[in-house]
């Protein structure tokens, strides 16, 4: 009943435009007023501890990696590179999106930061060449979901802190799908373009084009250098974010992009960001201790196992239920609310940690190309001034191969669950 | 014939760097008070020397680890400390511009009379909530306050201080928000420039 009460006054607080941080804070500050045994400090010890802790130090670290290397001219590098390399194919544009979309989540850890670096250049580029508006648009959004899934991953941050697991082994569980969701919207693209013969662009000299690749070489060091770090041992993700950063930032500088003033700016942003995701984190690390308090988990536990004792349903219903809460929620916002109370349940139906995570994660970032709160449509009509209508209207076509990679992910565990065993300690 | 991909100016709204500008923009009490608009920079100017520290502080982890080969046993500490700061300096700061994190489901369908008093009675919401924070602060710090933290030994209030500054400066915006809402409603920033400029990274 308690249990019942605070969902509800969270719906009603979210509906009331009240911030989610907030939304969260107030049912169990009530709670809190309400119990005889819990004190008012209390509140304010759980929402502090929920982000002192080193893991999370990696959040603001990474934010700020993609922000560096979004003005550090990497992605310029990326799209010049992929387009000497593969623009005289048909439909290359649409490839190339992806490309330079792969090699940038290496950096970036957000689909957001993605959507804006990508829209800003590749939107322009591709409607110059031919290529229909609604595609660019949408080749451009449903791309950008590859840099929340392959490391570094903010939205697997988060739900590693939140579960209790390592920020290493979601990581890798992360790579194949993303791996998958690349081939799928190449065969997308190869689909929607393979009666434009007219969309490619001349071969240019063998020289340019290895120059153009060779150019772009640096960037590959950072996911080297996060990639490799982790993968060794040697440092821990949280280390491993400081580290690509530095080298980021001595990218820009290299490339003549890192002024004081942009540094303020990156910075700013990077502080705002962080504010505003890391104080969801605290208040709700109050509400999942209200949550564990009230033994939410077994209660719902019990509820799901009424309706059903079979995994693969279990996995339906958990996907269309975060398919609706994705559409309205902000992931990060959704992992902290539902990750307390889903992951229990998931290990009583016996599925695997970091294959039940990835598919969170993946359907979650679904949400944000759907209205109505869509953050990559609004950030992609905000970067390229088109009108967000047209802008869900192009991105529209292509949730059916997202929803076909999120069945892959879904019924295939064993693509997220391979690599983090196959390296992992 | 190559691609030329288009090459940014500087300071324009499609330049490199993300629309910025429009939380660098001065909202209506910063061009007013002078001294409102220095404690607003003041805050932004401590989260980014925070996030700076936090930088410096893991790669000095690395460095006396391997390179020196002598890992110190507060640094992860400082470390963790600052970023619960940085958390609520940047909570207050997004305060001040209104752009906490929110669900616009309702109220983009709502009329806009409807609609502003939807927001009033959300900031008034945050501001009962920030009050409760402030008085939990101060109970936990009077409680702690002969604890010393494990690794650093500052004192434990050093800790629980983030949550009271964060959220007295959450009050503070949010109170003068709603000031502006009731009296100068003609200089609320568009919602939807706002909301472009919060996710633009």
């Amino acid at each position: 009943m308690v249990l019942l009460i605070m969902f509800a006054a969270l719906l009603v607080l979210l509906a009331l435009r009240v911030p989610v941080w907030m939304a969260l804070l107030i049912p169990s500050i009530a709670y809190i007023i309400i119990d005889d045994t819990a004190t008012a400090g209390l509140a304010a010890q759980q929402t502090a501890s929920g982000v002192f802790d080193f893991a999370i130090l990696a959040v603001p670290m990474f934010i700020l990696l993609g922000n560096i290397a979004n003005i550090s001219g990497a992605t310029d590098r990326l799209f010049d590179a992929a387009t000497s390399a593969i623009g005289h194919v048909r439909g290359s544009l649409g490839y190339v999106n992806i490309a330079t979309s792969f090699g940038f989540s290496w950096m970036s850890g957000a689909a957001i930061s993605d959507a804006a670096a990508m829209g800003r250049i590749q939107v322009p580029a591709m409607k110059k060449r031919g290529y229909p508006e609604g595609f660019s648009l949408g080749i451009t959004g449903a791309s950008s979901l590859i840099a929340p899934m392959i490391p570094p991953s903010i939205p697997a941050i988060i739900y590693a802190v939140t579960a209790g697991l390592s920020v290493s082994s979601l990581f890798m569980a992360g790579i194949v799908p993303a791996l998958v969701l690349v081939v799928v919207l190449c065969i997308t693209v190869w689909i929607q373009t393979r009666k434009r013969d007219d969309l490619r662009i001349e071969k240019p000299p063998m020289g340019k084009r290895v120059r153009d690749v060779a150019k772009a070489l640096p960037v590959a060091g950072a996911a080297v250098i996060i990639l490799g770090g982790i993968l060794s041992g040697i440092v821990t993700p949280t280390e491993a974010s400081a580290l690509g950063v530095a080298y980021v930032a001595i990218l820009a500088i290299c490339y003549r992009n890192l002024s004081f003033k942009n540094l303020g700016r990156v910075a700013a942003s990077t502080v705002e960001t962080t504010g505003s995701v890391l104080v969801i984190v605290t208040s709700a690390a109050l509400f999942g201790w209200v949550l564990a308090r009230e033994q939410a988990p077994q209660v719902m536990t019990e509820l799901i196992l009424q309706i059903t004792d079979r995994p693969l349903v279990f996995l339906i219903l958990i996907n269309v239920l975060l398919l609706i809460v994705g559409a309205v929620l902000e992931p990060t916002a959704a992992i902290l609310i539902l990750v307390p109370v889903l992951v229990p349940i998931a290990e009583i139906f016996g599925i695997d940690q970091a294959h039940f995570a990835v598919m969170v994660i993946f359907n979650l970032m679904l949400g944000l190309l759907t209205p109505p709160v869509g953050l990559v449509l609004f950030v992609l009509s905000s970067v390229t001034q088109i009108p967000v209508t047209k802008v869900i209207k192009g991105v529209l076509p292509f949730f059916i191969p997202m929803l076909v990679v999120l069945l892959i992910i879904t019924f295939v565990p064993f693509l997220s669950t391979w690599l983090p065993s196959a390296v992992g300690p | 014939m190559s691609m030329q991909s288009p090459k940014p100016v500087e300071g324009q709204r499609d330049g490199q760097v993300p629309p910025l500008d429009t939380y660098i923009e001065r909202d209506y009490y910063e061009r007013r008070f002078p001294a409102y608009a220095r404690l607003v920079d003041a805050e932004r100017f401590l989260s980014g020397i925070l996030l700076l520290a936090i930088f410096v502080m893991i790669i000095f982890q690395v460095f006396t680890r391997y390179v020196l080969n002598m890992p110190l046993s507060w640094s992860e500490e400082l470390a963790r400390l600052m970023v619960v700061w940085l958390t609520f300096l940047g909570a207050g700061f997004v305060a001040s511009r209104n752009a906490h994190i929110a669900v616009d489901l309702l109220a983009v369908y709502l009329p806009k009379k409807l609609a502003t008093a939807t927001q009033i009675l959300a900031m008034v919401l945050v501001a009962a909530g920030s009050i409760y924070m402030i008085f939990a602060a101060v109970s936990l710090m009077i409680l702690t306050g002969s604890l010393t933290m494990t690794a650093t030994s500052l004192p434990t209030p050093v800790l629980y201080g983030s949550v009271l500054v964060g959220y007295l400066l959450i009050l503070g915006h949010t109170v003068l928000n709603v000031v502006m809402y009731l009296r100068h409603p003609d200089e609320i920033p568009d919602a939807v420039e706002k909301a472009a400029s919060l996710e633009g990274l």
